[in-house]
């Protein structure tokens, strides 16, 4: 049963750009020069309930555009979109009920109260009964670690702390649909394990379903199957990770030590280099080439052979 | 509607005051120090005229003393402020508008600031003595509360202008501004011109600080005060349909515009 879908979704806004100088903005007061936007272009895509997709794209490709659209926030120019049959710019608070937003880099919590106070406040937004909402509370503050913290006002808390009491915040009321929009930003490592585990078991016990963006390309490897790449508002991947993967399995991502990297130089082996530095290089080069690779480079030499990493499959399929 | 979520939001507003610890209790001190000033002015001065009795003016400016700061539209809340920290999206996507949440927490603030103002309406009360019975206080808090409510309507209004302006300040100083002297905050309405009378009667204003202090201290006749009564639920009723249009173009504008 499909949670999420999308139909040729398209946002078209007007933004202003203020003319230079100072009499450039005093005329911008009585004439402002505007100019039209297209944040997102015809995009389609269904999202089966239980699923977790990646939502990837270079900046301003439209992947917050898309959430706010999906989550109501923002009114699409055309197309359409309906999430748990409900069509999200209606804001039906059946439908607000069931959803839930995380925005990595912005915050509903009160900064002068302890996080307790904004999770009270919305048990009586989500109606939710005591022993619900003490049950649930405990669970995810021993989740997130935060069990000691929920009383100190948010304030006095570090970054990776607010940023986990924001996601109790999001998921409190146990959304069935949850929109995730850089959900790791600002975390350490630990914190950003703790969110990956949250994920997957909202995904997996309690078939929630995820639309997850992120510039973290680990959050969407751990726990994404599929994956939709977009660039410049429009869908240029859409399909299993497995699948992208299969598309690259002919090429291999090699890393060489700084001594036998010199021996590549001009050994004629076509390839793409990431990286090269005094260290070493890293390139890109066919599976069939890694024989000559080694016969160049002579034994003894420090290699490492992998598989491409996604981040280099997504700025392929970008074009960037 | 929510009334569970709202008193609970109304809770956190006072709580976050709390947590300013002395902020609001010092900001009453301006209203306490002129009150005494202009008690002090009517010993020496006839500054009212025959308009009104001596002994009913202290009592008015008692009672304003600490009424002002809840009552008059205050520069609050930075609306624009909330959309870039992210508060109204969230407002959005939760089952308690954001409207709701200005309303409600703009209620709860007003309220804060008329308790803590009953703290510097006593100390004025003790040094000044005005003929002011505990009846009169009573009926005044009683009256204060449909104040509270079109004064948190008011600034809710004004603060949408932020959605065009981005920056609320300039409108919300204007309404400030000319709600002090419009509402009674500074003279009592029946001492002013009969033409500022008339059009200040024209404005909500006076049903936030002259209407439910004059009624309450006796200045009003008991018509007076049933036909004021009305024309407060009316403001209240005009300014939350002015809200809700403004609301809608704004927000129509703000999800067609980003965020």
């Amino acid at each position: 049963m499909a949670h999420i879908t999308v139909d040729n979704l398209a946002v078209t806004y007007h933004k202003t750009e203020p003319r230079p100088g100072l009499t450039g903005r005093i005329a911008d007061l009585f004439s402002p020069v505007r100019t039209q936007v297209h944040a997102l272009r015809g995009v389609s895509f269904v999202v089966e309930a239980g699923e977790c997709v990646g939502y990837i794209g270079p900046n301003g490709s439209g992947k917050t555009t898309t959430i706010k659209a999906l989550s109501g926030v923002l009114r699409p120019s055309g197309g359409s979109a309906r999430v748990l049959g409900y069509e999200p710019i209606g804001r039906d608070p059946r439908y607000l009920a069931q959803i839930g937003l995380i925005l990595g880099a912005k915050s509903q919590l009160w900064a002068d109260l302890p996080a307790m106070d904004t999770f009270l406040f919305l048990k009586e937004v989500y109606r939710l009964g005591d022993a619900e909402f003490k049950a649930r509370l405990d669970h995810l503050c021993e989740l997130f670690g935060v069990t000691e913290l929920i009383r100190t006002p948010v304030r006095l808390l570090s970054q990776g702390e607010r940023v986990r009491m924001q996601l109790i915040c999001a998921v409190l009321h146990g959304p069935r649909v949850l929109f995730m929009d850089e959900p790791t930003y600002g975390l350490d490592i630990w914190a950003q394990a703790a969110v990956r585990d949250f994920t997957l078991k909202a995904v997996k016990e309690l078939g929630t379903t995820v639309l997850l963006t992120s510039h973290n390309l680990d959050d969407i490897d751990r726990l994404c199957e599929r994956i939709i790449v977009l660039n410049e508002g429009q869908i240029v991947y859409d399909g299993k990770k497995a699948a992208l993967r299969a598309q690259f399995d002919a090429l291999r991502k090699v890393s060489i030590s700084g001594d036998a990297a010199a021996a590549l130089k001009d050994c004629g082996i076509p390839r793409e280099v990431l990286d090269e530095g005094p260290e070493g290089t890293t390139f890109i080069v066919g599976a069939d080439q890694l024989g000559a690779v080694h016969r160049a480079i002579g034994p003894g030499a420090s290699v490492s052979v992998e598989s491409v990493p996604l981040e280099y499959m997504i700025r392929k399929l970008v074009g960037r | 509607m929510n009334y569970r979520a709202a008193l609970q939001r109304m809770a956190m507003v006072v709580k976050v005051n709390l947590a300013y610890r002395w902020n609001t209790i010092v900001a009453q001190i301006a209203p306490a120090i002129t009150a005494l000033f202009m008690i002090g002015l009517l010993r020496v001065t006839d500054f009212a005229g025959p308009a009104v009795a001596p002994a009913s003016l202290a009592a008015y400016y008692c009672l304003l003393s600490g009424a002002v700061g809840a009552m008059v539209p205050a520069i609050w809340p930075d609306v624009f402020a909330e959309i870039r920290s992210g508060r109204v999206i969230h407002a959005l996507v939760r089952p308690f508008g954001y409207v709701a949440d200005l309303v409600w927490g703009g209620v709860g603030s007003a309220m804060y600031k008329l308790a803590s103002g009953l703290l510097t309406m006593g100390c004025v009360a003790l040094i000044a003595r005005p003929a002011l019975s505990l009846s009169q206080l009573l009926m005044f808090l009683l009256l204060a509360v449909p104040a509270l409510v079109l004064s948190t309507l008011l600034s809710t209004l004004f603060s949408l202008s932020a959605f065009w302006l981005l920056d609320d300040t300039g409108p919300s100083f204007f309404v400030w501004y000319l709600a002090m002297f419009s509402s009674g905050a500074i003279l009592p309405l029946r001492v002013m011109p009969l033409w500022a009378q008339r059009a200040f009667a024209a404005l909500p204003f006076r049903y936030l600080i002259d209407f439910p202090v004059t009624a309450s201290i006796g200045m009003l006749a008991p018509r007076s005060v049933a036909v004021g009564l009305t024309v407060q639920v009316i403001w209240i009723g005009v300014s939350a349909l002015l809200i809700s249009l403004v609301w809608s173009r704004g927000l129509r504008r703000l999800s067609l515009g980003g965020l």
